[in-house]
């Protein structure tokens, strides 16, 4: 299960290997993802910077007339392959580019083309987190780039908590005005490499948890203390507002709408790690000890 | 200031109260703006009242202050929500 659906790699079922023995107890839908030939689109973006590649966008209409919702458009990794998204037949068409390779084909699949077509289409919103089960809810972290987020998700997996995410949460609104996470891939990456999702897990959450806490990470000196301090107001949705996972404009009020609730209904305390491996594990205890007093 | 201009709040300005501080998004310009609890409390205000004298009132009803302290108050913080495209005055 990614995202809460089973991805089908239709012309590399190795591809789907690691969905076969789980158990998934929560599957909103299939996606299907075959090469096929693709449209030519009207309207397409500059290039821009992501994952170490270059990636324009293409749409028949623009996104700002759409909202991204039931329309086709495509996502090209500049000389490594092209997505195109076909809502009606619920697929993923794919065309190969001189770079391509399955490994690269699941990576941009399930990295970013995935969880932006289910950001617009309005089924999740997306952030930018790790996220971890902690006595049956899960607790999410966020932090900007290199800002600890999958040194803490490690941390949690070594305890023997269970993986939602490293790097791309889903969260689902609930009409309870419950907020439920949805697990992202089974795969854990605590280095830093392109283009690789990572070593896959079998402690992988297979149905939505209820979110509990945001803690936002903050490093500090290795003598410090671990404190854990609620945040309010003002600076919880900056915070939650930095966690976006793609900026997209044309989305910008939906956006604001789920960011605002999100930061009014969510406890969000900042986290202060000292920076010091040997300091790990009380950072462990300390956040384990203030769940478990919830 | 003149206390008997209507305040317009823009359709295109969306706000948000998070723990009593205000989050509001200008879509026009794409920029965000925070107030703090007093600039949220006339916010909400002149949300609700239909001149500024109006708005003024409510606000002093909610805190001990000297009324043209927050006269002045008021005049720099409807001027600041003006220049940021947040809201229209119109003149009564």
């Amino acid at each position: 299960m990614i995202f809460g659906h089973t991805i089908d790699f239709v012309d590399d079922p190795v591809l789907n290997s690691h969905f076969q023995n789980r158990e998934n107890s929560f599957v909103r839908g299939t996606i299907k993802v075959q090469e096929c030939s693709l449209p030519h689109f009207e309207v397409i973006s500059a290039s821009m910077p992501h994952s170490l590649q270059k990636v324009r966008y293409g749409t028949h209409t623009s996104f700002e007339e759409t909202k991204g919702k039931n329309a086709v458009w495509m996502m090209e990794i500049i000389g490594v392959l092209k997505l195109v998204w076909f809502p009606a037949i619920d697929t993923i068409g794919y065309e190969k580019g001189s770079g391509f390779s399955s490994q690269r084909l699941r990576f941009w699949v399930y990295h970013t083309f995935l969880p932006l077509l289910l950001q617009m289409e309005g089924i999740y919103n997306i952030l930018h987190a790790g996220c971890v089960e902690v006595e049956g809810k899960a607790i999410v972290f966020i932090a900007p780039s290199f800002g600890g987020k999958s040194t803490l998700t490690d941390l949690f997996l070594q305890q023997g908590h269970r993986l939602l995410s490293d790097d791309t949460l889903a969260v689902d609104t609930m009409k309870n005005g419950e907020y439920r996470a949805i697990a992202s891939w089974p795969f854990h990456r605590p280095f830093r490499e392109p283009e690789i999702l990572g070593k896959e897990t079998e402690a992988f959450v297979t149905k939505p948890l209820e979110i509990a806490a945001v803690y936002r990470l903050s490093k500090t000196e290795a003598h410090a203390k671990v404190a854990i301090e609620e945040m309010r107001g003002i600076e919880k949705f900056r915070q939650i507002h930095y966690s976006s996972f793609i900026p997209l404009n044309f989305l910008k009020k939906r956006i604001f709408a789920f960011h605002t609730d999100f930061a009014h209904n969510i406890p969000l305390y900042r986290l202060s790690i000292p920076w010091e491996k040997r300091r790990l594990n009380d950072v462990y205890q300390t956040v384990l000890q203030q769940r478990l007093q919830m | 200031m003149e206390l008997n201009s209507r305040i317009i709040i823009p359709e295109t300005v969306l706000a948000q109260e998070i723990d009593g501080e205000m989050v509001l998004l200008d879509m026009n310009s794409e920029h965000y703006f925070g107030l703090d609890a007093v600039g949220t409390a006339i916010w909400e205000a002149m949300q609700v009242s239909n001149t500024l004298q109006e708005a003024k009132k409510r606000v002093l009803d909610m805190y001990e202050v000297e009324e043209d302290v927050l006269q002045k108050d008021l005049a720099v913080f409807v001027e600041k929500l003006q220049k940021s495209g947040l809201i229209e005055v119109e003149r009564g």
